[in-house]
């Protein structure tokens, strides 16, 4: 009622405090900060309760906010993941691609509305690098459920979401590099499958080249995917070879004959978190604007490195080191940097924007209401600015620091196999048994992990 | 006042049924593309053309004529080509009931639904009344397998792309592995979406 009453006020005071409380009431609609369900499931992962995290999450949508329903799926869909529920996990993802797909029109209304309040005000879309590993992740289901064939779409949908050469060319567009470990390990699926004769594993392998040289300026490639190349351009003759024979001199293309072939894939540690900084600044006695930018912090784990060990009946054991996939952490870190141009431009604008209007009302005020009114309204305008003026911190948790990856060629046999985590120093912090494998000669097999430590 | 109050009302009933659930009952013969994926509407439409075309060709009058019966077809294996999660059993069903409908062939049940039967077959012979059993050893054998593929092509330019689905279809002579009829079917989709909205 006193609202009401105040929106027929002819004074300038009530009609502001009016505008302002009603501003106010839908900045606390939105999301400030990261969800609160976010921040309790990241607490018990990083506590290695999955378990947990994953009833936790399943539980309650709504304590994400509302426009946060990519964020929710995605978190779901990995977590799920994680806890082995592998066909919620897939309903997940495929949730959080068709919503962000969704997400490609955006409301007028709600952009102007990320000017009056702060970015939480736009509902979360998904970096281009987070887009990739939707498919990565959901590819990692369909191996875990084996499902090859479902495997082997997400690979042509990556392809198809980001054609290199084209005008989607994430190399030229984003300032940071399509990852180059999602075209590898959609090699390694077509390979997998079989599908080595129509040169669509050999076709994403080059792809993976061309995207780790571009991201690491030629300094890095796995050297499972140096393997990978010599292997292929060989079989099928392609006129690379040389070339790859002479850059990739120390890897050694191993034939598979009689053996089987065994892949780790392996998730570790946690995607660096998104935290806010501010700025506050004031502008004039009694009117304070703040200026508020997120930044990345790295999240500590222990297990650095890795290695796949296959254990024999009588104790004989031999083991293989991993390498690195891709270094999401970097990764994330990469992006912010070539988006922090247009996030800086517009956490400096918007408070610009904000002071502009409040220092107009507040000469009207004190016209029409006198100097009292008008400093009451500069206090409120203050506690507005610098509650609102809040950094988007959103960003995919759940997603691993790092992605290892190792290829190992098996005599066929039974075998008990784990995955050792092992830290800076090389001592093992974490062992995840795999369970024991028979393996048979000429087949591929995938372990798929998540080390948390 | 008045105005206001007429704003306010109208403004509140807009919103009112923006959130409210709405069904439509739609007959599933009618074609609805909400997204541009594949669907229900283009399994139908690419099982019954193909059939058609199928059941039109040389191959069975050709075969008619030699053996002096219909012949015998099985579904195998459909496999998705495309980059998205297509339901292959729909598309399957809807070829299997294309080509019982065409009743220009005969049709056998497909590799797992056999498995079911021939359970049961066997059950008869120990429960069932003797002139009430399903024969052994009496099964019709398929003279040519429907096999085939769904692939995509997207092309994406900002705020719109075009997807072609297209199917490939093969009838194979079990006897011989030749191929008596190869067919093509390709459905264009251009989906627009706008960059922004109210």
């Amino acid at each position: 009622m006193i609202l009401l009453r105040l929106c027929f006020l002819r004074n300038a005071f009530g009609r502001s405090f009016l505008i302002l409380a009603a501003v106010f009431a839908l900045s606390s609609c939105a999301a400030i900060g990261r969800p609160p369900l976010q921040a309790e499931v990241s607490g018990l992962l990083a506590a290695g309760d999955v378990g947990g995290a994953a009833g936790k999450i399943v539980s309650s949508q709504a304590r994400y906010g509302s426009g946060n329903d990519v964020l929710f799926q995605l978190d779901r869909a990995l977590i799920l993941q994680m806890a082995g529920r592998y066909k919620e996990s897939i309903l997940a993802f495929e949730k959080a691609k068709q919503r962000t797909e969704e997400l490609y029109t955006r409301s007028i209304l709600n952009e102007l509305s990320t000017w009056a309040v702060n970015d939480a005000r736009a509902p979360y879309r998904p970096s281009a690098y987070e887009r990739a590993f939707m498919n990565v992740f959901q590819s990692f289901n369909y191996i875990l459920t084996e499902a090859p064939a479902e495997a082997l779409v997400e690979a042509r949908d990556l392809d198809a979401k980001f054609p290199l050469g084209g005008k989607g060319d994430l190399r030229k567009t984003r300032g940071f590099e399509d990852n180059g470990f999602a075209r590898f390990v959609s090699g390694i699926l077509y390979e997998a499958a079989g599908e080595t004769g129509s040169g669509d594993a050999l076709i994403a392998y080059k792809q993976a080249l061309e995207l780790y040289d571009a991201y690491y300026a030629g300094q890095y490639v796995p050297r499972v995917l140096q393997e990978s190349l010599l292997r292929l351009a060989a079989a099928s003759g392609d006129t690379d070879l040389a070339a790859y024979r002479s850059r990739f001199s120390g890897a050694r293309a191993d034939s598979a004959s009689g053996k089987a072939v065994v892949y780790l894939l392996e998730s570790a540690g946690f995607s660096p978190v998104k935290e806010s900084g501010s700025i506050p600044i004031p502008v004039q006695m009694d009117l304070v604007a703040q200026v508020a930018f997120p930044f990345f912090v790295k999240q500590e784990y222990a297990a650095r490195s890795s290695r796949l060990v296959f254990v024999r009946a009588g104790g004989v054991a031999w083991n293989i080191p991993s390498e690195l996939g891709v270094d999401i952490e970097d990764l994330a870190l990469r992006d912010m940097e070539a988006r922090k141009a247009a996030v800086i431009a517009k956490a400096l604008l918007r408070p610009a924007f904000k002071y502009m209007i409040e220092a107009n009302q507040k000469d009207v005020i004190e016209k029409r209401s006198g100097s009292l009114a008008a400093g009451i309204f500069g206090i409120l305008s203050s506690v507005y600015n610098i509650y609102t003026e809040q950094a988007d911190v959103r960003s995919w948790q759940s997603l691993p620091a790092q992605v290892r990856v190792a290829r190992a060629l098996v005599e066929p046999g039974h075998y008990r196999v784990r995955v050792d985590g092992l830290d800076r120093s090389g001592t093992v912090v974490s062992s995840s048994d795999k369970g024991e494998r028979d393996f048979v000669a000429g087949k591929i097999y995938f372990i798929v992990t998540r080390t948390l430590r | 006042m008045k105005r206001i109050s007429v704003v306010s009302v109208a403004v509140l009933m807009l919103a009112l049924a923006g959130c409210s659930t709405q069904v439509v009952r739609k007959d599933v013969g009618e074609f609805t593309d909400l997204s541009g994926r594949w669907n229900d509407s283009d399994a139908r439409l690419v099982a019954e053309e193909m059939v058609r075309e199928c059941v039109d060709g040389q191959w069975v009058s050709r075969f008619n004529k030699e053996k002096g019966r219909d012949p015998v077809v099985i579904v195998g294996t459909v496999v998705n080509r495309s980059h998205e999660h297509i339901n292959a059993d729909v598309f399957i069903q809807d070829l299997e009931m294309a080509l019982v409908n065409a009743g220009k062939v005969r049709f056998v049940a497909s590799k797992t639904e056999r498995g079911e039967v021939r359970e049961e077959r066997l059950d008869q012979q120990q429960n069932a009344a003797v002139p009430t059993r399903a024969q052994m050893i009496s099964e019709t054998g398929a003279d040519f397998m429907l096999q085939g593929s769904i692939n995509s092509v997207k092309d994406e330019v900002k705020g719109q792309y075009a997807i072609m689905f297209q199917s490939n279809l093969e009838l194979v002579d079990l006897t011989t592995n030749e191929k008596v009829w190869i067919g093509q079917k390709k459905i264009k989709k251009l989906v627009k979406r706008s960059q922004y909205s109210l």
